[in-house]
């Protein structure tokens, strides 16, 4: 004698619960409607879960032609903006939200010190609106190109001389390296123009897989005289093969400066 | 609606509307030319409007934690560009009234209103170049790129309405329409205000396919039931003539129905009459028209289907900003799907 066969409970239902009218309770009619007896409809509980069901397949349709679309104009990309995942892109971030909030640092600084621009100018500024828009009112709305002041004489010259002391800082640093490593490295710095005159410091290196051990004790300092930094770093012998950065800030205000980034190579990239 | 959701969503379209609307002045202040383009751009920003658009933008920035201040630029452009679209609309569409009185060109002529409407889509590039203070170049680019594929995904929709109406197309079905509102209404009024929002509160870190999906279902929900309005508003509520889509024979989703379900002679007499000219309709064209839809249910169909479509946003909302803190931005968001459907 057999047992009979065990079998799964018939399922409720076959597909995804779709009936969100109900969320608002029952949709409230200007006027009650018999039409759908009249012309043989389907109830209105059916109009609601169609009227979903539809929406999605068309949102859906939408998406897919999007990301065939973008797939097409770029074959590397999936879906529109992905958060990167890719440990060097987020890298690659971090140093563009860096390189962001130094930009409107200096432009802060130029605001309240009353001075030219410290940095070139920025792709939307109408160049050389400059000066005289310290002492004007702020432009309110509307297009104000062409429609400031010129710079009065004495203006232009306490510019110039400001200008002629800032300058030499302005130019982008050089740098020396001084390195300890038993391996082969590449090293790339970028600095901020002015940074030498800094008390600067880095912060441990890093790679983007979190289990590799960080590089610490890089030191960074300013000589401002030569317009120059000298980095010093010792990489330990065992550090894995990788990409390490880590950002340089000013010691007194915490606000980036820079980037330093360390490529150890392994046996096979040597 | 609870009272609460309700008086919440008034209270933070009351708060951040208010923003908005001063920002738009700012940059529509009184100038030369005025009589003939500064202050007409300015009327239909003063006749009122919610700034829905500018809401959502500047709470989805908020819930992922920006302040009011790095959305406020990106919502007043939102809003310039909205009233230029305004303006536009009603010129193809040959509207007559706006927001309770008649509208841009038919005060002006169409020339001056169609130039105001370029105005006002121009201005709106001014806050956007002003991000640059608040958020730094590279996400004020992002938001370009955004504005522009909004702006793009907007007149593709409209040029779709225009298209079916010069052909006088009979013989869409319900899909039709929605793709069609997803590209003119959901993605400027729904999609870009939130993808924009949690652009800035992210830092370009989130994802935004997902509110793609959120904005479609509420804007879908919205644009069905400003329909309903049109049909069965009141007049001084709603502020644009009652039945006026139908006088302008707009394939909303009340009549894609009316033309599936009406008998063959009745869709040769609905064909006649769509295909006029709206001077040559009469009051009792519309009138059968509009009898029509109530027999065959059509009203109530169209109801039926916001009811689910918002149901569907709620749904789409855990998935767009269900992990994030809860938080006052975070509830209205929520609560807007519940209060598309019963703004009168």
């Amino acid at each position: 004698m057999s047992t009979p066969r065990r079998t799964r409970p018939p399922l409720d239902r076959y597909e995804p619960i779709r009936t969100f009218g109900g969320v608002f309770g029952p949709p409230i009619a200007g006027a009650p409607s018999t039409a759908s007896q009249a012309t043989g409809e389907a109830p209105s509980g059916d109009a609601v879960s169609r009227g979903v069901d539809l929406g999605y397949r068309v949102i859906e349709e939408y998406m897919r032609q999007g990301q065939a679309f973008a797939k097409s104009v770029w074959p590397a990309a999936a879906g529109d903006s992905p958060a990167p995942r890719d440990p060097q892109r987020l890298m690659e971030k971090v140093y563009q939200y860096a390189s962001d909030l130094a930009s409107v640092w200096l432009e802060y600084a130029q605001t309240t010190m009353g001075q030219m621009p410290l940095s070139p100018p920025m792709p939307f500024a109408p160049p050389s609106t400059s000066r005289a828009r310290a002492s004007e009112a702020p432009p309110v709305g509307g297009f104000d190109i062409g429609s400031h002041s010129e710079s009065k004489p004495d203006q232009n010259a306490r510019a110039a001389q400001v200008e002629a002391r800032e300058r030499h800082s302005l130019e982008t640093p050089s740098v020396s390296v001084d390195i300890l490593s038993k391996g082969r490295a590449e090293v790339t710095v970028e600095l901020k123009p002015g940074s030498p005159k800094a008390e600067l410091a880095v912060h441990d290196l890093r790679a983007g897989n979190a289990k590799l051990p960080r590089i610490s004790g890089v030191t960074v300092q300013g000589h401002a005289s030569e317009n120059r930094v000298l980095v010093r770093l010792k990489l330990p012998d065992d550090q894995p093969a990788g990409t390490y950065s880590g950002l340089i800030v000013d010691n007194k205000s915490n606000l980036p400066m820079g980037m330093l980034s360390v490529r150890v190579l392994g046996r096979a990239d040597a | 609606m609870t009272t609460a959701g309700a008086t919440l969503v008034r209270s933070v379209l009351e708060e951040y509307g208010s923003l908005a609307r001063l920002g738009v002045r700012t940059y529509l202040r009184p100038r030369e030319p005025r009589s003939e383009l500064y202050d007409l751009a300015l009327d239909y920003p003063q006749r009122g409007g919610r700034a829905l658009r500018a809401s959502l933008c500047i709470a989805s920035a908020r819930v992922f934690g920006a302040s009011t201040e790095d959305a406020l630029n990106s919502a007043v452009a939102l809003e310039l560009l909205h009233n230029a679209f305004l303006v536009h609309d009603d010129v193809e569409d040959g509207s007559e009234e706006r927001r309770g009185a008649p509208t841009l060109h038919m005060l002006h002529g169409v020339p001056i209103a169609v130039n105001v409407g370029d105005a006002l889509a121009v201005l709106s590039l001014r806050p956007l170049l002003e991000n640059r203070a608040n958020l730094g170049p590279r996400l004020t680019l992002r938001v370009f790129e955004e504005t522009a594929r909004m702006a793009s995904e907007s007149v593709e929709g409209q040029a779709m309405e225009l298209a079916w109406r010069r052909d006088n197309a009979m013989d869409l079905v319900d899909a039709d329409y929605l793709r069609m509102i997803l590209k003119k209404t959901c993605w400027y009024t729904t999609i870009y205000p939130c993808r924009v929002g949690a652009l800035i509160g992210s830092r370009d870190g989130a994802a935004l396919d997902r509110f793609v999906r959120f904005g479609f279902f509420l804007g879908a929900a919205f644009q069905i039931q400003d329909d309903l309005l049109n049909l069965v508003g009141d007049h001084a509520r709603y502020g644009k003539e009652i039945s006026g889509d139908i006088w302008e024979a707009k394939r909303t989703l009340i009549l894609i129905r009316l033309l599936q379900l009406a008998s063959p002679q009745e869709r040769i007499e609905l064909g006649r009459l769509l295909g006029l000219e709206r001077d040559a309709r009469t009051p009792g064209d519309i009138q059968w028209v509009r009898e029509r839809m109530d027999a065959y249910g059509c009203i109530e169909h169209a109801r039926q289907v916001a009811h689910g479509l918002a149901g569907a946003a709620i749904h789409e909302f855990e998935a767009a900003y269900g992990g994030l803190p809860d938080s006052r931005d975070k509830q209205f968001l929520k609560s807007l799907a519940r209060w598309v459907l019963e703004r009168a």
